[in-house]
């Protein structure tokens, strides 16, 4: 390197075939190393899985799954034991759901902070999540009142319902407050999150000053986030949404790496950034609206894990959001055995664990040599 | 030569103060276009014009004949590239990964080993290859504008395999480079304006007035928000005119056949002279 440019720049003329040149054996090396990394991050989801299934309250004897699984398989039901239907209609659900909740919760959070441009930005941070879980309980204190002489017994689906209509409603108004005449300011869109969160958060604790003991105790519930409500009924409620969630974000790849540069330069580059914005903004509301809905206000799980992602694989989202999808799945359900465990046989709400292990995590986020990011 | 943008008394307003007012101005294939003028007298707004990132509020911008706000984003990019003067990433991407983001939309019928080999030959280009696995966060500001004058000669490349009349557009490109580099940047620049299979329209924006009195095929003049001259370089290199424009009292000399300019102090209209 002769330390100029070349007098001509005329890329045309070169010929680029022959000998792979410095970016192509830095792709192929970059190539081995995702391919490491997806194999052991499956390796762990798959042993997290197992030991998910097999200990909790009550630990189960290995042999449970096959049994119950060949009984399955032969004759078509489940084995009439105690393990067996902790194994099915418990652990199963339980494992699913916090593998697809920590899947969403850390995509939405990698997409917002494309969004957002700032790595950040957490769907409990913009009060996304404040939002979801304000109209969950709305839900749940006033829908015995207004509901139930309509709809008699409320149906569990009432619910996510709710907390799905929440979350997309403070998306949508955090949009609305941003965009003037077509543009999304994102430093106006991120402090008016900061203030509709703290909108939610107060009307959330002028409803549990009325709630009686038993919504209070549902509200808590929310607040702190837990699985052990886990059913099938739960998740066969939002793993259609969640699923193509997980399976539309990766589309949004290409258009979320040239956001990175400026909304200007997006543009500049041909892509049609509105289009790439109001989706990835739908795409985020309907995964948090999901979460909240079936396991209350999880917290960090959309900051730590795209963070830890970008130091392993890089920034480009054309990676990010798939593997988000798997570290997600790994973190909480890693987090969800945990809470199991620790103060067995109650358990722990999974919130307090994912806020213990993300607020240090995040302060140092804010400390660190990543600092200058963040501007 | 054809005529890639023209702006017809284009003018952008914000609240009621004109940015740009009435902007008459054709950028040409094979023509370096070189905007100059005081801080705030509207050169970044009018490369947005120009650019199709803002639309104006007055008089019309347009591309081969369209005018650029029915012009898709995907047909604009493979017709004209910016180099922006604010380069700042929001994250930790590799040097090859933010050149390669000028084919992220004009580039999706490459296959991989054309991307790579464009990749590496712009930013050999832009001398920044030694580089290009290093985080773009934690290069020099003149390192990171080396490497998106890599990535604008991508997209122009790239583009320009379906596209063969095209403009590059430069907002103040050598502001952190040192000298060597800031020839380097022009000379190539020029020389895109100069090859013969499709010439390139180029429009920057420079300060060096010496530069820009180098290289500048057409010497346009804003202040206030209006072209105040534009034409050939010896036309408009005229000390009375950069005086009034800038404030500053300014002599003009040739060297070697360079026209060479030089400050001589602060210009009061009130002091006799």
């Amino acid at each position: 390197m002769n330390g100029t440019f070349l007098s001509e720049p005329n890329l045309r003329s070169r010929d680029g075939s022959g000998m792979p040149g410095t970016v192509a054996s830095l792709g192929a090396a970059h190539g081995r190393h995702v391919f490491f990394w997806a194999g052991t991050g499956f390796s762990l989801l798959a042993g997290l899985f197992l030991l998910s299934l097999f200990k909790g309250a009550i630990t189960l004897p290995p042999g449970t799954l096959l049994h119950t699984f060949g009984r399955v398989i032969q004759e078509g039901s489940l084995p009439d034991t105690r393990e067996a239907l902790i194994l099915a209609n418990i652990r199963l659900p339980r494992t699913l759901l916090a593998m697809l909740v920590g899947a969403a919760l850390a995509v939405s959070g990698a997409m917002l902070q494309g969004l957002f441009r700032n790595p950040l930005a957490d769907p409990g941070l913009i009060g996304v999540s404040a939002g979801a879980a304000l109209a969950a309980g709305l839900t749940i204190v006033f829908g015995d009142m207004l509901l139930a002489p309509v709809l008699g017994k409320l149906p569990f689906a009432v619910l996510p319902a709710g907390a799905f209509v929440g979350g997309l409603g403070s998306t949508l108004a955090l949009y609305a407050i941003a965009t003037r005449g077509g543009r999304t300011s994102i430093a106006t869109m991120l402090l008016a999150g900061v203030a509709l969160g703290a909108l939610s958060g107060a009307i959330s604790g002028f409803l549990a000053y009325l709630s009686d003991d038993r919504q209070l105790r549902d509200l808590t519930f929310w607040a702190l986030g837990s699985f052990s409500g886990a059913s099938w009924a739960k998740l066969l409620a939002v793993a259609p949404a969640m699923i193509a969630v997980l399976l539309l974000a990766p589309f949004l790849a290409r258009g979320l790496d040239a956001l990175a540069l400026g909304e200007a330069e997006a543009y500049h580059l041909g892509l049609p950034v509105q289009r790439v914005k109001a989706a990835a903004i739908l795409i985020a509301a309907v995964a948090v609206g999901a979460s909240v809905a079936v396991a209350g206000m999880i917290g960090f799980v959309g900051i730590v894990v795209p963070h830890v992602l970008r130091l392993l694989l890089g920034a480009s989202h054309r990676l990010l959001l798939p593997f988000s999808a798997l570290g997600g799945a790994l973190l909480l359900l890693g987090a969800d055995i945990i809470a199991r465990l620790v103060v067995a046989p109650a358990e722990l709400p999974i919130g307090i664990l994912t806020a213990a292990i993300g607020a240090p995590f995040f302060l140092w986020l804010l400390l660190g040599r990543q600092a200058r990011s963040f501007e | 030569m054809s005529i890639v943008l023209r702006a017809e008394r284009a003018g952008y307003r914000s609240g009621r103060r004109w940015l740009v007012e009435e902007a008459e101005l054709v950028l040409e294939a094979g023509t370096l276009t070189v905007v100059i003028g005081p801080n705030g007298a509207g050169k970044s707004t009018l490369l947005r014009l120009m650019s199709g990132e803002l639309a104006p509020n007055q008089g019309v911008v347009t591309s081969l004949g369209q005018p650029l706000a029915r012009v898709p984003a995907w047909q604009m990019a493979a017709r004209r590239v910016v180099m922006a003067q604010s380069g700042r990433l929001a994250f930790p991407f590799r040097v090859h990964e933010v050149v390669a983001f000028g084919i992220l939309a004009v580039g999706r019928r490459l296959d991989r080993t054309e991307r790579d080999s464009l990749v590496e030959r712009s930013l050999q280009a832009a001398d920044m290859l030694a580089l290009a696995e290093r985080d773009f966060q934690t290069l020099s500001g003149g390192e990171q504008q080396r490497v998106h004058f890599a990535r604008a000669l991508c997209q122009l490349e790239a583009a320009g395999r379906v596209e063969n009349r095209q403009v590059l557009m430069l907002d103040e490109p050598i502001a952190s480079l040192d000298l060597e580099h800031q020839f380097a940047l022009l000379d190539a620049a020029k020389a895109l304006t100069r090859r013969k299979a499709n010439p390139v329209a180029v429009m920057a924006i420079l300060h060096d007035l010496n530069l820009a009195a180098c290289y500048a095929d057409h010497l346009v003049v804003l202040s206030h928000g209006r072209i105040a001259a534009q034409g050939p370089v010896p036309e408009i290199l005229d000390e009375a005119l950069l005086a009034d424009v800038f404030g500053v009292r300014l002599s003009i000399t040739r060297q070697h056949g360079l026209p060479v300019i030089l400050p001589q102090a602060r210009f009061r209209s009130a002091m006799p002279a």
